[in-house]
């Protein structure tokens, strides 16, 4: 009972912490803003009637000079930026209209298409993979080897030498943990080993049968 | 014949190398070492190798001390132990304080990481080995600090010299730092003498394996002791000669030391040769028909090359080994004697019985093997050479160049360039935003500079012509590179033309336009193109490229990612492997962008469309921006430049220079800077194009067309060098005479 209230404010700890952080990013976008400073300004040379209104105008003058340059506060790729990571909870509001099992996957066009007759897919890009998961409540993650072969988006997952797909699937297992979900891998890459995977599946594996027994391992409750 | 490098005083390169290995012990690291030594030697190097230890026997170190120009620093003889890394790092700062060198080669991570913060930085060429292998071990608990500690090696090192190049793209994907610096330097194989491989030679019977190194569970050596007993179930009479003493004590495996002394003793049909010495081993190997490095598929994803493959490929001896993209790219996807699993090793070896199999294997080996010899590394080093110490135009005097400007982007390399130039001196006046900077720098560099560069022609050209005109010398010069967006603004209106020597434009159409749009004398206008670094682009591409389009920048919308997006959907149709990566910020991280309502809404209807169509969702994939564009690159087939407007758009060039085909849409004066056969008329036809030429099968001819052309036109030693000649040359007049369009542009064809 105590764990469970411990892990409770934690939880609502990190949820504040993370806001407080986007909120001090927008003050500080806001306050290095040139409207705002010409606010600020003017209501000092007005709060200080001498000094002030002498040194409004150049201080008008610098801000005009220095309009259109980028903010202190730049943006960060999104790729990445660090989530906001919502609390487990939250996502019990987010519609989903899938019944069963929900996978999120890495996947290869066979995996995708056979993994399709049995579950709600939940497809994933390099790009979106971290943001999806984070916000999609799927029971597990799926990644298949084969998703590596040339001619898709993931292409070269695995492959040695190439780092930035590396790094996605590195962000989306991040959160996938962070989440507690299941994390399995289908087959088997050069750079996919010892990744610390939950499962691993092989590749002749039919999926639907391998699914019943992911569900019995991991216990997912479908609801 | 070959031109001796020097450096900017004329003299002869030296180099100081440590390798922080033991030549006492003749494995991989100290064969990297003397190679080292050999193939600086052969580039026409004076070399001062640092020995780590005391020596014990001089196998390695006796024939290096012979070889002209080259002076080893021994240990001295009462010394009691190696040198630990703070001592090696005191005595190579000593000896350069002493007399200073003008690169030093280290090996090892610890020696380079303390290195950095010695007055050795900037001359580095270091080679690291010891590196985590992957992100996930890169960013391990356990590697904390390492990230940080290579991007400052990085920093510190002319070049790093990677060993594959998986390793370069790699390190390049995790530290920016070193992207741009990564060079291949492999393995280097030295046969020893007699061991020449002879000419069409055929499996005997009983046909030999041979294995040597140590035997440790995931390099498999237990499993091999199998293979003659399986072998012969399959009517195949085989011998396995092992060679090696250095039997693994694994935690993991406590009984695998003596299960494998066992094997090794008793084994029907395998012979022990025992412990050798490296020569002995290779000779060992060269009475054997096949080698064998066939590992755990744990280290399939190491990005190192195994020396032992190579050196049995050098001697004729055709290996088997596992099917990694490494191995593929060495040896080609179908070489015959990839095997994963213990079945399909007994299945390559069977069917290498047949000399019609075996001669593919031997000659794909020997082959391979050919690309890393001690004269290949020398030729490497050569062209590295070339760029660290480039050579001065002919009658350049002593001249003094400041370069001024906001954004040096796209003038990095010309600037390394003239500062790695004899009687040069650089000074750079970084303007902290377009049209802001320090007055007092600006007129004491001014006075000081015989030549002023104005990287492009905004308020610095402005600033630098006004100032030259009221207090200039007679000797001084002006030269303002104007790129495209200046044209459109009020500068070039305010530059007084007549303060100018010579206004540079990337393209001929940018420069007619700047004739026509200011009035300025068509002699101060010339043309010297953007430069791509064709050497560091030049990169094997990686298995399918072909059905994948690449675009470099999607923002502002005048990049016209839309119109990529439509050549995409009409691949896809067809063919869905065809697949658009995209490498740029997003719109929305480009705040001068996303803050313009037009821009904004192009975007989000065009990202609205990509997102909600299920041809598209799943072939459109946003890669982060970076500086590991060559890296990147090797994914790409074609690269596309779909603009509305551009003057140069480097791009396509890189993506060329990459080994891709471009593929652009007829944006003004395109046709001045890429050869017409690669512009098309709208994104219909760009798409028609690209599956034709993936369905017959021209891929490879027109890519190797699209690179010999930009290597042509644009390499970045030729742009240095006609940089080289217009910032040296004193006379403008003659530099306008001689430089109307000074790197010539693709001819048009019909």
């Amino acid at each position: 009972m105590a764990d469970r209230q411990v892990s409770r404010l934690k939880a609502a700890l990190a949820d504040r912490e993370a806001r407080v952080r986007i909120l001090e990013a927008r003050v500080a976008a806001l306050e290095a803003s040139t409207s705002l400073r010409v606010g600020r300004a003017v209501t000092d040379a007005a709060r200080r009637p001498g000094k002030g209104v002498v040194r409004l105008p150049r201080e008008l003058y610098r801000m005009w000079r220095h309009r259109g340059t980028p903010n202190v506060v730049t943006s960060v790729d999104a790729r990445e930026r660090p989530m906001f990571s919502a609390r487990d909870e939250d996502r019990l509001i987010v519609g989903s209209p899938a019944t069963g099992l929900a996978v999120a996957g890495v996947l290869g066009r066979a995996a995708a298409e056979e993994l399709g007759r049995t579950a709600h897919v939940v497809p994933l890009m390099p790009h979106d993979a971290a943001l999806i998961l984070d916000t999609a409540d799927v029971d597990l993650v799926l990644v298949d080897a084969a998703a590596g072969a040339p001619g898709g988006p993931w292409a070269y997952l695995g492959v040695p030498g190439v780092p930035d797909r590396e790094r996605a699937l590195l962000g989306l297992m991040d959160v996938a943990r962070s989440r507690g979900r299941p994390l399995v891998l289908l087959g088997s890459a050069p750079g996919l080993a010892g990744l610390g995977w939950d499962a691993t599946l092989r590749t002749d594996t039919p999926l639907d049968e391998a699914l019943a027994g992911l569900h019995a391992r991991f216990s997912l409750d479908l609801g | 014949m070959t031109v001796t490098t020097t450096t900017a005083k004329g003299n002869r390169v030296r180099a100081l190398v440590y390798g922080d290995v033991d030549l006492n012990i003749i494995d991989g690291s100290a064969i990297w070492a003397q190679a080292m030594v050999q193939a600086l030697r052969e580039a026409d190097v004076e070399v001062t190798l640092v020995l780590k230890a005391p020596v014990r026997t001089d196998r390695l170190v006796a024939p290096l001390e012979r070889l002209p120009g080259v002076t080893v620093r021994r240990r001295p003889e009462d010394a009691t132990g190696p040198l630990t890394v703070e001592a090696a790092a005191r005595l190579l700062t000593e000896l350069d304080a002493a007399e200073p060198y003008d690169l030093i080669v280290v090996r090892g991570r610890r020696l380079a990481v303390r290195v950095t913060a010695t007055p050795l930085a900037g001359r580095l060429w270091t080679y690291l080995t010891d590196v985590p292998q992957n992100a996930a071990e890169m960013v391990a608990p356990a590697n904390k600090g390492v990230r940080g500690e290579l991007a400052a090696v990085a920093r510190a090192s002319r070049f790093l010299l990677c060993q594959t190049e998986e390793l370069r793209c790699f390190l390049e994907g995790m530290l920016h730092k070193a992207a741009g610096k990564c060079v291949l330097f492999p393995p280097v194989v030295v046969l020893p003498e007699g061991l020449e491989p002879t000419p069409g030679r055929t499996p005997g019977r009983p046909l030999k394996l041979v294995y040597t190194g140590k035997f440790a569970p995931r390099w498999n050596t237990y499993e091999m002791t199998a293979l003659p007993r399986r072998l012969a179930a399959r009517g195949v009479e085989a011998e396995l000669h092992m060679v090696g003493d250095k039997i693994h004590n694994d935690r993991t495996d406590p009984g695998f030391s003596r299960r494998m002394r066992v094997a090794l003793e008793s084994t029907p049909g395998l012979v022990w040769h025992g412990g050798h010495p490296r020569a002995e081993a290779m000779r060992v190997t060269s009475t054997c028909d096949i080698g064998l490095s066939w590992r755990h598929p744990d280290l399939d994803a190491s990005l190192e090359l195994s020396t032992k493959v190579l050196e049995m490929g050098g001697l004729g001896v055709p290996v088997v080994l596992n099917r990694t993209p490494m191995h593929e790219n060495l040896l080609g996807p179908d070489y015959p004697l990839f095997a994963g699993t213990e079945d399909e090793v007994v299945d390559v070896v069977a069917a290498a019985a047949e000399p019609a199999t075996y001669t593919v294997a031997r000659d794909r080996c020997l082959k391979a093997a050919r690309e890393f010899t001690l004269q290949a590394a020398a030729d490497r080093l050569r062209g590295y050479l070339r760029t660290a110490f480039p050579s001065a135009p002919e009658g350049a005097g002593r001249t003094k160049v400041v370069v001024a400007g906001h954004d040096l982007k796209f003038f990095t390399r010309l600037l390394d360039h003239l500062r790695s130039l004899p009687n040069v001196e650089v000074r750079v006046d970084r303007w902290p935003a377009l049209g802001k900077h320090d007055p007092e720098v600006g007129r004491e560099l001014a006075a000081w500079a015989d030549v002023v560069v104005c990287e492009w022609c905004g308020p610095n050209a402005i600033w630098y012509s006004e100032w030259l005109k009221r207090h200039g010398r007679p000797d001084q010069r002006l030269i303002v590179r104007l790129h495209r967006f200046e044209l459109y603004g009020a500068w070039p209106g305010r530059l007084d033309i007549d303060a100018v020597d010579q206004v540079v434009c990337v393209s001929p159409h940018y420069a007619d336009l700047t004739r026509k749009m200011t009035g300025w004398p068509a002699g101060k206008v010339t043309v010297i193109p953007n430069w791509v670094d064709d050497a560091q682009f030049g990169r094997a591409k990686l298995p399918g490229a072909e059905h994948h389009l690449g675009l470099i920048g999607l923002a502002p919308w005048r990049k016209r990612l839309d119109l990529a997006v439509d050549v995409l959907e009409r691949l896809r149709r067809d063919d869905p492997r065809f697949t658009l990566f995209i490498k740029s910020k997003l719109p929305w991280d480009l705040p001068w962008i996303w803050n313009r309502s037009e821009e904004r809404e192009r975007f989000e209807a065009l990202f609205r469309r990509i997102r909600r169509s299920p041809l598209l969702a799943p072939g459109v994939v946003f890669d982060p921006a970076g500086p590991d564009v060559a890296s990147w690159l090797r994914r790409v087939g074609f690269v596309l430049s779909t603009s509305d407007d551009e003057s140069f758009h480097l791009a396509p060039a890189e993506g060329m220079a990459s080994g891709a085909v471009p593929a652009l849409l007829p944006w003004e004066g395109s046709d001045r800077i890429y050869d017409r056969r690669w512009i098309h008329d709208d994104p219909a036809a760009m798409a028609d194009a690209i599956a034709a030429v993936v369905a017959e099968g021209r891929w490879e001819e027109e890519r190797a067309r699209a690179r010999e052309e930009v290597r042509r036109s644009y390499a970045l030693d030729l742009v240095c060098d006609r940089w080289a000649e217009l910032v040296l040359t004193r006379s403008s007049d003659d530099a306008a005479g001689r430089t109307p369009t000074t790197c010539p542009a693709p001819t048009p064809s019909a």
